[in-house]
């Protein structure tokens, strides 16, 4: 056991956390699977709309490597496909209906599932549908079951203070989570690392085996995979280290045990327009609303599945991501204000101390969608200093990405961003900076 | 608050693309942006953001400059006053400084602005709050008695060729306020350096402190003080100079604005003065009886009088044209301290030396910060690579 102190990030303090209590939220209506989850993926679709699907059964396969398959995460009908720009698919939407029927699969004991081979191992996670729960550094995008990793990465901790913690709602999972960590372990000949939040007491965690355990302490984004691999474990030219959550590490174990998919995930629903945040049941892919209804305020919101810095927009009525365990929702923030920057700004969030806020810190402020101003040219350097949590100069990086010099971008260690979304966040030019670097890794990985 | 709103949406049409005055577009957003804060909200992650902005921290800035202002116009009034022999009352010198400075200080937003509101509408970006330092930076480092067509002269050339052909606001290589000083100093040094310049009276002769030093013998002090300048006028800022430099206290409080709220950085002030007592100190040590006086001023003088001060927090300290890694700003910050006490020194046609520093040291940032990164690079890669052989 190691702890690792991450000291650069920054805590941005928004009201709406969640209390760590699970509710069942009600059977949601429709359940959707969607491409934009997963980075890279040319996905084909192999079911057409007003097919009958069973839980488990595939809907989609990866063009490029037609072994990596995305199943239904439950039994109904496909209600309709949607498409954007050039016929990309958007969302596949299931239409829950009837008794929950699995595509049959035999349950096999833990010592039965302990006697396969990575082979073995590798081929019923691929057929299952669950495979792309395990991702790869650098890209982030579904891991390549042909490669070697020089190191597997589990996540047990929250992927910011509004993520549902592991450590919460592990209890009853710990024999699901020991077997996960066994099976994933068996992926690769170099180590297993199981990240957990520093003091993480649950003995899901202590008592973890067949895997070498860090305690991670400092502020976001401390617990994002990217942020603990680059501390943990970074891997050199060449190589690539995958990661899973430790949610996702009992639910294959699940998979194994029970030969059915395993449907459910709990889900945090918080954020400042969340009435009483909280943690939920429910399952994988929901339709937004089957959690938020008549548990977020009226008005304008803005819903965010995944983290408030990384998360993708829906609309109220959208789905979950794939991976994600957050729903935040946040208000718009339409309102304008009379001389904004003669404001003493005693009420607004800054990661500076440019404003009185500064002097009356708060644990919580409410935040909104506002950009809080117009786009500049590069201007305060001090913004980004404290910030990166991978020590990348965000400027000087954005900077050699526009001037399209890769070899550059590389010394930079442009592939150990962790697209936590800080520097963008803390840019008095209000500089897309994410959206630049994020173009300079796409670029990488398009000239191999 | 809704009739501003309403207003502003009614002659909206007016702006956007196929509208009346579509070409004066940039004005409008300026306008529109100064009196209400934007209404745009994020449109990916991050889904909320600082709410630190440009405006924001222009102001700051702007506000920073403010004592320098108020306590430079109070003693460009002093000054005339003394010279003339008036009585000086705080209000009289108040506003006897204020019919000298104002003027400058008006032209120099004025011309300036017109050039940034030119550049805004040709090139089609919005006018950038940059020019709101720039504007008063600038007739700060002027003499109280520059005529004004000079005044506006220098603006436009360090507007222009300072800052908007190179694509404005953060694309600068130079320190624009510094370029418009530089272009008067070198354009019309009959107006910028002499004895006759330095107090709002015509034909009242009388050096600056720095001058005098330049000429002393071996014990500039006495030198100074026999002028009726003392260590404590210096540092209050009531001796004759440009119109804004010369309070040191001014500039604390300026400094202490602009490093509590992080806009300014405090390795580049704290740097800069480590430089130039350094510098002073060896200087002080080599000079021989033979040397010129200045060489024998003590480093604290050195500090106070001049255009250091100011310098060191307002101009060294402009993110923009300052090294930007913080190794590099150490670097910088003490390129700056030791060249200006350097130039006051051994260079006898520049008794002020901290304009042609900072100028230089801005044209070196880029290089410095290249140093910078190399460095960052290796022991970046090097612990990134012990972590990687650990596991």
């Amino acid at each position: 056991l190691a702890l690792i102190r991450i000291t650069k990030g920054h805590d941005i303090p928004i009201a709406g956390r969640p209390q760590p209590r699970i509710i069942d939220a009600p059977r949601p209506a429709r359940v959707a699977l969607q491409p934009a989850d997963f980075r890279y993926l040319r996905p084909r679709l192999l079911v057409a709309e007003g097919d009958s699907v069973k839980t488990g059964a595939p809907v989609l396969e990866d063009k490029d490597d037609p072994r990596i398959r995305f199943v239904s995460p439950g039994t109904g009908k496909i209600a309709s496909v949607h498409y954007g720009e050039r016929r990309r698919i958007l969302e596949v939407i299931i239409e829950l209906s009837g008794e929950e029927q699995f595509l049959d699969n035999p349950p096999m004991t833990r010592e039965e599932v302990l006697g396969l081979d990575r082979f073995a191992l590798k081929n019923k996670l691929l057929q299952s549908g669950l495979w792309p729960l395990i991702r790869q550094r650098p890209f982030s995008k579904i891991a390549s079951p042909d490669d070697m990793p020089s190191a597997i990465l589990i996540n047990g901790m929250p992927a910011d203070p509004f993520d549902a913690d592991p450590g919460a709602f592990l209890s009853g999972m710990e024999e699901s989570f020991q077997l996960g960590i066994e099976i994933i372990s068996r992926l690769t000949d170099g180590k297993t690392h199981l990240c957990c939040a520093a003091g993480a007491s649950h003995k899901a965690f202590t008592q973890a085996a067949h895997c070498l355990r860090h305690e991670i302490a400092g502020p976001y984004p401390a617990g994002l995979p990217a942020v603990q691999i680059y501390h943990v474990c970074p891997p050199k030219a060449g190589e690539v280290v995958w990661y899973i959550s430790a949610q996702d590490v009992a639910a294959i174990a699940d998979y194994f045990t029970a030969g059915k998919y395993p449907t459910q995930r709990i889900v945090s629903l918080c954020g400042p327009s969340v009435l009483n945040p909280t943690y939920l049941r429910t399952r994988q892919g929901a339709c937004a609303e089957s959690l938020s209804d008549g548990r977020v305020q009226e008005g304008e919101q803005r819903y965010v599945t995944g983290g408030v810095l990384t998360g993708r927009k829906i609309a109220a009525t959208g789905f979950l991501g794939f991976y994600d365990s957050m729903l935040f929702v946040l208000p718009e923030g339409r309102t304008r204000e009379f001389l904004g920057f003669l404001h003493p700004g005693h009420d607004r969030y800054s990661a500076s101390r440019a404003f009185l806020s500064t002097l009356f810190p708060k644990a919580t402020r409410l935040i909104d969608t506002n950009k809080h101003g117009s786009v500049r040219n590069f201007v305060l350097n001090s913004a980004y200093e404290d910030i990166c949590p991978v020590d990348i100069l965000p400027q000087f990086l954005a900077k050699s990405v526009l001037a399209g010099d890769i070899e550059e971008s590389e010394k930079h260690g442009i592939l150990d961003c962790a697209e936590c979304g800080l520097c963008t966040f803390a840019c008095p030019s209000k500089i897309e900076l994410g959206r630049i670097i994020r173009k300079g890794i796409d670029d990488i990985r398009n000239e191999g | 608050l809704k009739f501003i709103e309403d207003k502003i949406e009614s002659v909206r049409p007016l702006f956007e693309k196929g509208g009346k005055f579509e070409k004066l577009y940039p004005l409008f957003e300026a306008k529109e942006t100064f009196l209400l804060t934007p209404a745009d909200v994020t449109k990916a992650a991050p889904h909320v953001r600082d709410a630190l902005d440009m405006k924001r921290l222009m102001s700051i800035v702007v506000l920073a400059i403010l004592p320098c202002f108020l306590i430079g116009t109070y003693n460009t009034g002093l000054q005339a006053l003394n010279a003339q022999g008036a009585p000086a009352g705080v209000l009289a010198c108040i506003l006897t400084g204020l019919r000298a400075v104002l003027p400058i200080v008006v032209v120099s937003y004025a011309v300036g602005g017109l050039w940034e509101v030119l550049f805004a509408l040709v090139r089609r970006h919005e006018i950038n709050e940059g020019f709101l330092v720039t504007g008063l930076l600038f007739p700060l480092t002027l003499p109280p008695s520059i005529p004004l067509w000079m005044v506006a002269a220098g603006i436009s050339f360090g507007v222009v060729l300072g800052k908007e052909i190179f694509g404005g606001t953060g694309m600068n290589v130079l320190n624009p306020a510094l370029t418009a000083r530089a272009f008067v100093f070198f354009a019309y040094p009959a107006a910028m350096s002499g004895e006759k310049v330095w107090r709002a009276v015509d034909g009242f002769s009388g050096a600056t402190a720095l001058g005098t030093a330049a000429l002393a013998g071996p014990d500039p002090v006495s030198a100074i003080q026999s002028t009726g300048i003392t260590l404590r006028d210096a540092f209050l800022g009531t001796i004759p100079g440009s119109i804004g430099e010369g309070s040191a206290i001014a500039c604390a409080l300026g400094a202490f604005i602009l490093i509590a709220t992080g806009i300014g950085s405090w390795r580049i002030m704290f740097s800069c003065l480590i430089g130039a007592l350094g510098m002073a100190t060896f200087i002080n040590a080599v000079a021989g009886p033979q040397s010129a006086g200045i060489m024998h001023l003590p480093p604290i003088w050195h500090i106070f009088l001049g255009g250091f001060m100011f310098g060191t927090v307002y101009m060294a300290t402009d993110p923009v044209s300052a090294a930007a890694t913080r190794a590099g700003q150490w670097v910088y910050g003490l390129g700056i301290g030791m060249l200006c006490i350097l130039i006051r020194c051994v260079n006898p046609a520049y008794p002020e030396g901290m304009m042609l520093s900072i100028l230089f040291l801005n044209i070196l940032a880029p290089l410095i910060d290249y140093g910078a990164l190399q460095m960052h690079f290796k022991t970046r890669a090097a612990r990134r690579f012990r972590r990687a052989r650990a596991q």
